[in-house]
């Protein structure tokens, strides 16, 4: 019985990097749940103002959790990131209108994943600068804008944020840790991080 | 109802800025701290550590706690219980409900329906959210709670408390502040009339009100910021999981096998639930009371 056709959008930023494991877990189900995904690249600070929430990481405590959680995360989904203790010091509003004028300019291709790959990388992996662009256009703006926007409109609060269209219906979730829910809800097997490896399976 | 929540609950809001040297010497101290606490345990036991802290008032707790129960005999771990005031670890934290951010409280209401299908547990928010999280609270309850853990320390009671004050918040939209209350969930839990009259009593003493804060107390020396929160000790290590999304990387950290919420049923065995199948959201308010708790 073959899977049935999903569309996944995923709205995200790259100074999130719980945004990077949603988006190689999925990249890596693609196929194997047969979803149509969906890149949505966004502005996390206007998700947060938007939706009256505060940046993860401002509370003292919160964010020692977060540093040694992302700690194991990267090392148990095969993203590896060093240092994640520079959370909440970067603001990103350059970086994604720069991945948003990808988007545009490669509606077809895999420019876009491989930018965002890129620019995730320099920020939590090799610590490079992103890079700074000398004039974005106001086109770009205020399309990031509306796809912040659209994301507030499935009351998103915070970053990665999945919405799910399945079978005529939609379904949202926050964070990179609700895979295995969706797979029991669309009717799809968990397979753990890696679903071409043979491990032993749920 | 979002009006009438939000004139009524306490807002935890930080001003300081986040020193992050601080936290990083704050790390180190603690893991130190766990290597040697960690240490002890080891020499106490050849099995893996698991301290759970959990307040009634909170529903993603419920799902842990459910979990933990099922696997306890599964995996080869000391599961120990540790009832705590989420109302303090928020105060001591500097934190603030996740609730007071509308567009989260409006996920967590079509979250905890969907969970509550896939762990198996009937849950159904109170009526009133707001007034029994925040105006009624936990206080009186879990001091009840670290009253049944002193009186009980033997034997299944706290656990079979806990689980009837969950029903009564979670479930079945019934008080937990007044003494009948926590009363008829003693009973059910199957303490005796004067078993309950003794720990209704010593649940007002001084030596369990300071128990009940030496226990939130511990739970913040491992900086929590939030229930459930689970702390595994294994080879003299120690790593935190916040919330009940998490069973998948703490079993593969504690060398065990997570197979699903049902570890008598692992999950390939049961039958998938599709979308289409499931019940309407009305306003945010859900009937599961057709799951029976195993």
């Amino acid at each position: 019985m073959s899977s049935s056709r999903k569309m996944f959008k995923l709205f995200y930023d790259v100074t999130s990097p719980y945004s990077w494991l949603a988006f190689e877990v999925l990249c890596r189900y693609r196929n194997v749940w047969n979803i149509d995904l969906k890149f949505k690249p966004v502005y996390l600070g206007g998700i947060i103002r938007g939706s009256g929430n505060t940046l993860p990481g401002l509370n003292p405590n919160e964010l020692l959790y977060m540093v040694s959680d992302l700690i194991l995360l990267s090392k148990y989904f095969g993203v590896p990131m060093f240092r994640p203790s520079d959370l909440s010091k970067k603001d990103s509003l350059n970086a994604m209108r720069f991945v948003t004028a990808v988007a545009e300019r490669d509606k077809e291709g895999d420019m876009l994943e491989r930018v965002s790959i890129e620019l995730w990388k320099r920020m939590w992996r090799t610590h490079q600068d992103i890079i700074q662009l000398a004039s974005l256009t106001e086109p770009i703006k205020d399309k990031l804008r509306s796809v912040t926007q659209e994301a507030l409109e499935y009351k998103c609060f915070g970053l990665p944020f999945i919405v799910c269209h399945v079978n005529g219906k939609a379904e949202v979730f926050f964070g990179s840790d609700k895979f295995e829910l969706m797979a029991y809800l669309f009717g799809e097997k968990w397979m753990g991080p890696y679903p071409n490896k043979p491990t032993a399976t749920m | 109802m979002f009006m009438d929540g939000f004139t009524c609950c306490q807002i935890f809001i930080t001003n300081s800025p986040v020193n992050y040297e601080e936290i990083v010497t704050r790390k180190e101290e603690r893991n130190d701290k766990y290597k040697s606490e960690a240490a002890t345990a080891r020499m106490a036991s050849s099995r893996k550590v698991v301290e759970f802290f959990y307040d009634v008032v909170s529903p993603y707790s419920w799902l842990a706690f459910e979990v933990l129960c099922r696997y306890r005999n599964v995996w080869n771990i000391d599961l120990k219980f540790k009832p705590a005031y989420l109302g303090g670890v928020m105060h001591g934290a500097d934190n603030r409900p996740p609730a007071v951010v509308p567009a989260k409280f409006l996920y967590m209401t079509t979250d905890l329906e969907r969970v509550s299908g896939y762990f198996g547990i009937p849950l159904n928010p109170p009526s009133n959210v707001f007034e029994a999280m925040f105006e009624k609270g936990t206080l009186n309850a879990m001091r009840f709670v670290t009253a049944v853990a002193e009186k009980k320390k033997e034997g299944d009671v706290l656990e079979k408390v806990s689980r009837e004050l969950w029903k009564r918040m979670w479930s079945t939209d019934k008080d937990i502040t007044e003494p009948a209350s926590l009363t008829e969930a003693g009973l059910k839990a199957g303490l005796s009339a004067n078993e309950l009259e003794e720990i209704l009593t010593l649940s007002k003493s001084q030596p369990i009100k300071d128990k009940l804060k030496s226990v939130t107390q511990e739970a913040l020396d491992y900086q929590c910021f939030g229930f459930p929160f689970t702390v595994c000790h294994v080879n003299g290590k120690t790593e935190l999981f916040f919330g009940s999304d998490r069973f998948e990387i703490m079993a593969h950290y504690i060398g065990e096998k997570w197979v699903g919420p049902h570890p008598e049923k692992p999950t390939s065995k049961i039958p998938r639930k599709c979308l289409e199948h499931r019940p309407r959201i009305q306003t945010g308010i859900f009937n599961r009371s057709h799951i029976r708790l195993r």
